[in-house]
C-alpha cells in the first residue's frame, strides 16, 4: 500500500466522514482510557516503575546479542528448535516448510502483531495452509477479510450488528446481534478447532533469556489453548522482546496490563517452556521458536532505538488526538498510533511510510502515558528532520520553510514581512487562502495581523531612537 | 543435535545485532537487581481479604472455609446440583478429598494414567465437565491469581476446558505479590520450570465486540477459589 502524504490524507478524510467509525473510535478509546484511569490508584509507585522499566529495557537492548544467544541456548537445552529469521520472507518460508513436512493443513493461531507484520496468514493461504485466528476480535477481522485496527482491540471498528452479519454469512444461519450469542457461537466453533489442530502458532509478549520461557498475556483463554493443545507449537518473537530474568516479569506485567486494559493482571498469563518435559502428559511435543529481525537491527543503536522498548500496550493510541480521529486503518501500516508513526517507517524500507511521522500534533500525550517513557515528540521530530536531511521533504514544503527562515532570521526582513502581511491580508482571504499551503490553512484560523506592531508601539513609547 | 539454532545465516543475524549494539556504550544502562517490594505485605486473614478483593476485581469469587463443614456448604452452593464433576486428585489441600468424594466427583488421574494413554485424546470427562476442581501451586493476593503448572498436565486441561473452575488452596499457599510468585515457583522446580505455568485471574473474558465485557470466551465462565485452613 502506498503511503505518501496524499494517501494518508485521503484515507483519513474517508475515516473522518464515516460517522459509524467515528462513534466506534470514540467509544473504544474513551473506554480504554477510563479503564486505565480507574486502575491507577491501585498502582503504587507508578512513576518509579516506569523509570525502572525504561532502564531495564534499554539495558536489554544494549546487550541484545548476549540475551538472544542465552535464550537460544536455553530453548535448545529443553529440546526446542530455534530459527533466526532476518526478514519476513525467511520467517514465513520456515513455517510453510515445517507445515508441509508435517502435513499440516489447518492450524490455530493467537493474536500477534508480529505475524501481521510478516503477512503470515496470506503466505500460509497461498500455500494451501489455513490458519484460524482464535482471538475473538481477530476472528471477526479474519472472517471480514480485513486487518486489525488497534493493538489490543482489533475489531473495535465493527458494530455488533456488523459482526452478527459477518457471522451469519459465514455460518449460513441467522445469528442475532447479541454479544453473548455471538461469543457462544465462536466459542463452540473454535473449541473444535483447538482440539483438532495439529499445530498452533503464537506470538510472545516476552521471552525470558534466563529460563528460555515465553510469556503469553491474554484474557480470552485462546492463547493457552493454542499453546497447550496442538502437538506442534511455533512461536514468533520480535527479537526486541527478550527479558533478562524471570523476576523481571513482575515489573513489566505490572506496567503492561494496567496500561493496556486497566486490569490488575490479565485473566491468563502463560509461562511457556516447551516442549513438554518427561513428567508431563500434556503440552506440545515439538517446539519451534522463530526469532525475527525484519528491520529491527537497523533501528538498534541508532537515534530511534527507544521505540524498540515498546511493550505494545496501546495506551499511546488511546490518548492520541490524531488516532482518535482517523482510527487505525488510515495509517496504512501494521503498527499505528504514535508508536506506529515511529516504528512503521523505520521497520520497512520497502513500503514507504514516510508520511506517518507527520500524523501527530506533537502534543506529547503519548509520552505521558507510555509505561516505558518513550520520548515521543523527540522521536517524531527527529524522524521529520532526518527526512528533510535526506531530501525527502516535498519541494513545496522545503521552499516555504527556506523562504520563511530566510525572511524571519533578520529583524528588518521580519518587520518587512509584517507590513507585507497587513497590506495583503484581504487578498489572502483573511488568512484562509494561502498559496502552496492552502490545505494546511483551510482548517485553521490565522489571527489577522494587528494594525500596529509591538515594535512600532515600543519605539513610540521610548522615543524614535533606534539604539 | 548441534548447539546452535538454524538460520539461513545465523551468524550473520547475530553479527548484525552485535555491530548495532556495539555502536552504543553497553555500560550506559546497568542491569539493576529485579525490582521487588520486600515488606511482606498483609499476612493471615488480611492477606486473604486482599486476595478476595483482587479476585473479585477480576470477576472471580473467593471463599474462606475454616473447616470441612464450611467447605461442604460452599461446594454445595457452587455445584448446585450439577452432576458432571471432575477433579484432579493431586495438589489438593489435606483433608479435602473426602468432602469432594461426597459430591460424587469423577477423580483424575485414574490409576492407569500414563503418558501413553494421554495420547489417546482428551477424555470426555474433561471436555464435558460442568465443574472442574483442582489444587494450585500458589495464590497471588495482589492480583487475585492462582498458579497452576503442567505437572503432569491434566490439571491444566481441567482449568482450561470446564465451565466452572473451582480451586482449593491452603491459606499458607497465598503470597502477596507477583514478584513473590516469580521467586517461589522456580524454587519448587529446581530441575527447571514445567512446560506450562499458568497464572489464572478470574473467568475468561472478552471485550472485543463493542468493548462490552463478556465473560466466558474460551475458558471457564466462573472461577471460584476456596481458601482452606490447614
Ligand atoms: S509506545 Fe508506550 S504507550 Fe505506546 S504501545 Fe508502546 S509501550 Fe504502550
Amino acid at each position: 500500500m502506498a503511503n505518501r502524504i496524499p494517501d494518508l490524507l485521503l484515507r483519513s478524510e474517508r475515516a473522518i466522514s464515516d460517522s459509524q467509525l467515528q462513534r466506534a473510535i470514540d467509544f473504544a478509546t474513551s473506554r480504554l482510557r477510563d479503564h486505565r484511569a480507574k486502575i491507577m490508584p491501585r498502582m503504587k509507585g507508578w512513576e518509579e516503575m516506569r523509570e525502572q522499566a525504561r532502564e531495564l529495557r534499554l539495558h536489554t537492548l544494549a546487550h541484545l546479542d548476549e540475551y538472544l544467544e542465552a535464550l537460544e541456548r536455553k530453548v535448545m537445552q529443553r529440546g526446542g528448535h530455534v530459527f533466526w529469521a532476518r526478514d519476513a520472507g525467511e520467517a514465513t518460508q520456515y513455517i510453510i516448510e515445517l507445515a508441509s513436512r508435517r502435513r499440516v493443513r489447518d492450524l490455530v493461531k493467537t493474536k500477534s502483531m508480529v505475524t501481521e507484520e510478516i503477512g503470515l496468514n496470506k503466505s500460509l493461504e497461498q500455500n494451501g495452509i489455513h490458519p484460524v485466528e482464535t482471538d475473538l476480535g481477530e476472528y471477526i477481522v479474519q472472517l471480514a477479510g480485513e486487518t486489525p485496527s488497534h493493538l489490543i482491540a482489533p475489531a473495535f471498528h465493527k458494530s455488533k450488528e456488523q459482526v452478527a452479519e459477518i457471522f451469519s454469512r459465514h455460518f449460513g444461519t441467522s445469528i442475532p446481534a447479541e454479544v453473548k450469542t455471538i461469543m457462544g457461537v465462536a466459542r463452540k466453533e473454535l473449541r473444535g478447532k483447538f482440539l483438532a489442530a495439529p499445530m498452533g502458532i503464537t506470538g510472545a509478549n516476552f521471552a525470558v533469556a534466563e529460563t528460555g520461557t515465553l510469556v503469553l498475556v491474554t484474557n480470552e483463554g485462546n492463547g493457552r489453548l493454542t499453546s497447550f493443545l496442538p502437538p506442534i507449537l511455533v512461536s514468533i518473537l520480535g527479537m526486541e522482546k527478550v527479558v533478562p530474568r524471570l523476576a523481571d516479569l513482575e515489573l513489566l506485567l505490572n506496567l503492561l496490563v494496567p496500561s493496556a486494559t486497566g486490569q490488575r493482571l490479565t485473566t491468563y498469563v502463560s509461562l511457556l517452556s516447551p516442549p513438554r518435559g518427561p513428567h508431563e502428559t500434556r503440552g506440545p511435543q515439538e517446539f519451534h521458536l522463530i526469532i525475527l529481525d525484519n528491520g529491527r537491527s537497523s533501528i538498534l543503536g541508532g537515534p530511534f532505538a527507544d521505540i524498540l522498548t515498546c511493550l505494545r500496550c496501546g495506551a499511546c493510541l488511546n490518548v492520541c488526538p490524531v488516532y482518535q480521529k482517523i482510527g487505525g486503518h488510515s495509517y496504512g501500516a501494521t503498527y499505528t498510533g504514535p508508536m506506529g508513526a515511529v516504528l512503521s517507517p523505520l521497520l520497512s524500507e520497502l513500503k514507504n511510510h514516510d508520511s506517518l511521522p507527520h500524523a501527530s500534533t506533537l502534543c506529547g500525550a503519548c509520552a505521558e502515558v507510555c509505561p516505558v517513557k518513550i520520548p515521543f515528540p523527540d522521536l517524531l521530530i527527529g524522524l521529520r528532520q532526518s527526512q528533510v536531511r535526506q531530501g525527502k521533504a516535498p519541494f513545496g514544503q522545503s521552499l516555504v520553510f527556506s523562504l520563511w527562515s530566510w525572511l524571519w532570521s533578520h529583524s528588518r526582513r521580519y518587520a518587512f514581512s509584517a507590513r507585507l502581511a497587513r497590506a495583503f491580508w484581504p487578498l489572502l482571504g483573511n488568512g484562509r487562502k494561502f498559496p502552496v499551503v492552502s490545505g494546511w490553512a483551510s482548517g485553521r484560523d490565522l489571527p489577522p495581523p494587528a494594525p500596529r506592531t509591538f515594535r512600532d508601539l515600543w519605539h513610540e513609547r521610548n522615543g524614535r531612537s533606534r539604539g | 543435535m548441534s548447539a546452535m539454532g538454524e538460520a539461513v545465516d545465523r551468524d550473520q543475524f547475530i553479527a548484525n545485532v552485535r555491530s548495532a549494539v556495539e555502536a552504543v556504550s553497553r555500560r550506559s544502562h546497568e542491569l539493576a537487581s529485579p525490582v521487588r517490594r520486600r515488606d511482606g505485605g498483609p499476612a493471615g486473614e488480611d492477606r486473604f481479604l486482599l486476595f478476595r478483593d483482587c479476585l473479585e476485581f477480576a470477576g472471580g469469587q473467593a471463599h474462606r472455609a475454616a473447616g470441612s463443614e464450611k467447605l461442604r456448604e460452599i461446594l454445595g452452593q457452587i455445584i448446585a446440583g450439577r452432576n458432571r464433576l471432575v477433579a484432579w486428585g493431586e495438589d489438593l489441600p489435606a483433608g479435602t478429598r473426602q468432602v469432594l468424594s461426597e459430591f460424587g466427583v469423577e477423580w483424575l488421574p485414574p490409576l492407569t494414567l500414563s503418558p501413553s494413554n494421554a495420547e489417546q485424546g482428551i477424555p470426555p470427562s474433561i471436555t464435558e465437565a460442568q465443574v472442574g476442581i483442582t489444587g494450585a501451586l500458589l495464590g497471588v493476593a495482589e492480583t487475585g491469581s492462582v498458579v497452576l503448572a503442567s505437572r503432569p498436565g491434566e490439571n491444566l486441561l481441567i482449568a482450561s476446558l470446564s465451565s466452572i473452575h473451582v480451586v482449593l488452596l491452603g491459606i499458607d499457599q497465598l503470597v502477596v505479590t507477583l514478584g513473590d510468585a516469580f521467586v517461589r515457583v522456580p524454587a519448587m522446580f529446581p530441575e527447571g520450570l514445567p512446560g506450562n505455568v499458568a497464572f489464572i485471574s478470574g473467568p475468561s473474558r472478552s471485550a472485543d465486540i463493542e468493548q462490552s465485557l463478556a465473560i466466558g470466551a474460551h475458558g471457564p465462565m466462573e472461577v471460584h477459589v476456596i481458601v482452606i485452613s490447614s
